[in-house]
């Protein structure tokens, strides 16, 4: 960038306030030897001028209407309306009026928010659901058997026929032989049946 | 009373009327009028709407005087009243202009160029054209036209104008070196004009 481009584009604020500008030596000292920026310079100082000349009045009746309008406890103003040392809120007709954005920009996060809400209430169900508990069955208790049983000692279940009843029966027997071995087991009792075989091992 | 009221501080006169002093507040007006009327025509462009506007802002400060407390200038209290109420003005403009879809041919449209007034003849005699430079300063988009006339016109601190238009540092000076090159772009063929 040239002396003069870099004038150029830092001019008004060199005018502003000349000895505070940082670059102020550099450009006076271009100034003092180049011709059509001193031009540039005279014709933005006549610029600032005239900016600064620029005078606009309001009617010399204006002082009068001013106290008439004060006087006046029941004047309605068309600026009324607005608030006072506030910025000024985009009024809106009455009533909920939405147009395509700004549905756009409601209906996306609230549409997410309600799948959002849906999916939490089905995991959540689903979990409550899987997790939901058998109660557990105490040592021993076998409700197959336990109905087997109630219904074989009744002859209540007259769809089993009797060769059933028999294997029933034998599965009991089956059972009950299974839990005394297994409680013989844990208290250390040996088995009266268990045949004993000495261990052999070989020299 | 009112050569007294002529040597105090805004501020001052300010408090004074915050006291129930009535010359006070004629003071006030006396000081504030044309600045404030010379922003806001340039603003809105209308003399006639300009001249409500400006009586709006002054029945806000007899209205409102005690919302004022001295820790802001009293200039940049009184600007940001009337800049509020040029905002809204514009908004509305802005509102009635998107829904106003007639054609309209360019003798209907709105003055681009404000009244100059008795007050401008007497400047008539400047190298510059006063006629020219408010027509560039119209021309100017609105947010970098009010960031320019309180600067240049009004000759009020970036921090002042921070407070009465309400947008950041950077952006105040954004604007003003912006809404400078663009003016000087406009009356660049004055600007040579003018060079010796």
């Amino acid at each position: 960038m040239t002396d003069c481009q870099r004038l150029e584009s830092e001019l008004w604020a060199w005018l502003e306030n000349p000895a505070a500008h940082p670059s102020h030596l550099q450009f006076e000292r271009h100034l003092t030897r180049c011709a059509p920026c001193q031009a540039s310079v005279d014709g933005l100082r006549q610029l600032r001028q005239a900016l600064k000349g620029l005078a606009e009045a309001p009617d010399p009746s204006f002082t009068q209407n001013l106290a008439v309008a004060l006087a006046d406890p029941h004047r309605q103003s068309r600026f009324a309306a607005d608030p006072f040392l506030e910025d000024v809120p985009e009024q809106k007709p009455a009533g909920l009026v939405v147009d395509r954005r700004q549905r756009a920009f409601w209906v996306r996060p609230l549409s997410l928010v309600a799948a959002g809400a849906v999916a939490a209430v089905c995991i959540g169900l689903l979990g409550r659901w899987g997790t939901q508990e058998t109660p557990p069955l105490s040592q021993g208790q076998s409700p197959v058997l336990d109905n087997a049983r109630t219904q074989l000692a009744d002859g209540t279940d007259p769809s089993l026929t009797d060769s059933a009843k028999t294997e029933g029966k034998e599965g009991i027997l089956a059972e009950r032989q299974w839990q005394e071995d297994s409680s013989r087991a844990q208290s250390g009792q040996p088995d009266s049946r268990e045949r004993l075989t000495p261990v052999t091992t070989r020299p | 009373m009112p050569s007294e009221l002529s040597r105090l501080s805004d501020e001052e006169v300010m408090a004074l009327f915050q006291a129930e002093e009535q010359a006070a507040f004629d003071e006030l007006v006396r000081r504030y009028k044309d600045r404030l009327f010379l922003f806001i025509v340039q603003m809105v462009k209308d003399r006639a709407l300009a001249q409500d506007m400006l009586q709006e802002t002054f029945i806000r400060l007899w209205r409102h005087k005690l919302k004022y407390r001295q820790i802001a200038r009293f200039s940049t209290w009184i600007f940001t009243i009337a800049g509020n109420l040029v905002r809204s003005e514009m908004r509305r403009q802005a509102r009635e202009m998107r829904v106003d879809l007639t054609p309209r041919d360019s003798d209907d449209r709105p003055m681009e160029l404000p009244d100059p007034g008795p007050a401008v003849d007497a400047l008539v005699h400047r190298n510059m054209r006063v006629e020219e430079v408010h027509a560039a300063i119209a021309r100017l988009p609105e947010e970098f036209r009010e960031a320019l006339v309180l600067r240049e016109i009004e000759e009020l601190s970036y921090e002042e104008i921070v407070e009465i238009t309400g947008v950041p540092l950077g952006t105040v000076k954004s604007r003003i070196n912006r809404a400078r090159a663009r003016l000087v772009q406009m009356l660049q063929k004055q600007i040579k004009d003018e060079r010796p």
